[in-house]
């Protein structure tokens, strides 16, 4: 069996008063569709900032591959960086730089290649995301599903093994959310990358993850196939899933 | 919580001013470690040489000019009363070498310039984009605060020339309506003013245009709560900003001239 591409041991991290994560454990394995899901508040964005290196923990261990993430720093943590793409929840485009300048901005700064190569592969890498001839529109003149397809261009610049998707489809209508889901679900399939998934949108957990994480008050309550976690009839569990519809039961009445 | 007694206020203020000083003293190093290693990023570096240079010259032209009309007009009431109009032009040139053209020069670009980088920098950082260059293996105090750094470093005392320039124009102009004639004007520049003078105050701007850009980076680059602290980190830039220019111009007095 391959190694896995994570490995987090028994991860601590508190904030001010509060133990967000409480020892976290968990395996990503290649090429896999990772979810990390639970509500909000759960600390899944605090343990996805401890695995791209933002967040030193208090206790615990990380690596990616066979970098211990918890313990670098300066230059060894960029490295592993090189590896990696990430999509941030608001895409964090460089709202002073065209789409194109945004996309070629990894290229320029790791790779010494001629501005006609990298016009090139910006080009490639756009009509990637469905987003041909976006080059010259600025960050601003997007629209939301836009915006994250430009993230996910940026984040794949550099043909990363793993990518990192922090709430790839909060605050899209669903027809942008499903076609932010099926663009993950395809890169997976065409490149090959492992993809690490954090939402607390059951849709987009069950939709594409082949395996998913419920996190709750900072501890993972169960890691499995959607399948496997549906079946799970713990009632926190089941809660989560299916919770009650808000002013009580329906149906009653009529 | 009781409500904090005057001497635990002060004491706050104390600590507030020293751990202040400790993270602008960190981010100095930071910055100058780059410089070292020679991984500066020529190309931004002068786009904020443009950006805090040649778009606040015609700010500082204005500023310096007036800065020298009132230095002008307050020397020539009070020594045409004596009879040493002769003193004039040198007492107008002085003043704004060593004082008025550096400290008015960067006390301006700390409200323009102070301000706009701790906006520009603490957007980025509530908007996750320091985050992203931080993940695509960029430290922001290499792309962001070194070119901010330089830039103003090198900037300011080019100002300080033209506030200098200006305000001795200014005063001229001043000193001509009081009835002191163009030559006696120069000849009293040239007499009084030494090359000490200009190059104390260059020395004095190119320390303000450090601490202009550090302050303002290191507010940006801590700033936190969206909008409103963006705002706050641009407020606190120019506050503190305007306070560490004043007393380091006290000090640098002290050791310069």
């Amino acid at each position: 069996m391959d190694a896995p591409v994570i490995t987090v041991r028994d991860l601590r991290k508190r904030l001010g008063a509060v133990d967000v994560l409480r020892g976290i454990s968990l395996e990503v394995m290649p090429q896999e569709i990772f979810v990390v899901m639970g509500p909000s508040g759960t600390g899944k964005t605090v343990l996805l900032r401890h695995l791209i290196g933002l967040l030193a923990p208090d206790a615990g261990e990380i690596f990616l591959w066979d970098a211990p993430v918890h313990a670098l720093r300066g230059g060894d943590l960029d490295a592993v960086r090189l590896r990696i793409g990430v999509v941030f929840q608001s895409a964090a485009l460089f709202d002073s730089m065209t789409v194109a300048d945004n996309v070629a901005f990894p290229l320029r700064r790791h790779r010494a290649e001629s501005e006609i190569k990298i016009r090139e592969s910006v080009a490639t890498l756009l009509d990637l995301v469905g987003l041909t001839g976006a080059e010259d529109k600025m960050p601003a003149m997007l629209s939301g599903g836009m915006r994250k397809r430009v993230g996910i261009a940026r984040a794949l610049a550099l043909s990363p093994d793993l990518v990192f998707y922090d709430e790839p489809t909060a605050g899209l209508d669903p027809p942008a959310a499903r076609e932010v889901e099926s663009l993950i679900w395809r890169l997976r399939r065409d490149l090959a990358v492992t993809s690490v998934v954090v939402t607390h949108d059951l849709l987009t957990a069950f939709g594409i993850g082949d395996r998913v994480a419920l996190l709750m008050d900072g501890t993972v309550l169960a890691v499995g196939t959607p399948r496997d976690i549906m079946a799970d009839p713990r009632p926190q569990l089941q809660e989560f899933i299916h919770p009650p519809p808000v002013g009580g039961e329906r149906g009653g009445e009529g | 919580m009781p409500p904090a007694s005057p001497i635990e206020r002060f004491g706050r203020a104390i600590l507030g001013i020293l751990d202040e000083t400790g993270h602008l003293t960190l981010l100095l190093l930071g910055a100058l470690r780059w410089v070292v290693r020679g991984r500066i990023e020529a190309r931004q570096t002068l786009l904020q040489m443009a950006h805090i240079g040649v778009e606040a010259l015609p700010l500082i032209i204005v500023t310096g000019a007036f800065a020298g009309m009132v230095l002008a007009y307050q020397s020539a009431r009070q020594l045409l009363s004596l009879g040493a109009p002769g003193f004039v032009g040198g007492l107008v040139a002085v003043s704004l070498a060593r004082e008025a053209a550096p400290v008015f020069t960067a006390v301006t670009a700390a409200g323009r310039s102070g301000a706009g980088i701790a906006a520009e920098v603490g957007t980025m950082a509530v908007t996750e984009q320091l985050d992203a260059l931080r993940v695509m293996a960029t430290d922001p105090v290499r792309y962001l605060v070194v070119p901010r750094l330089l830039a103003s470093l090198f900037v300011l005392p080019v100002l300080t020339v033209f506030a200098n320039l200006a305000g001795l124009i200014g005063g001229w102009g001043v000193a001509g309506l009081a009835g002191i004639g163009t030559s006696t004007y120069l000849s009293s520049v040239r007499r009084f003013l030494e090359v000490s003078d200009l190059s104390g105050g260059l020395v004095k701007a190119a320390l303000f245009g450090i601490i202009i850009a550090l302050v303002g980076s290191h507010r940006g680059l801590t700033a936190d709560g969206g909008a409103a602290g963006v705002g706050r980190a641009a407020t606190a830039a120019v506050v503190l900003g305007i306070v560490l220019i004043l007393g380091g111009n006290y000090v640098l007095d002290v050791l310069l001239f």
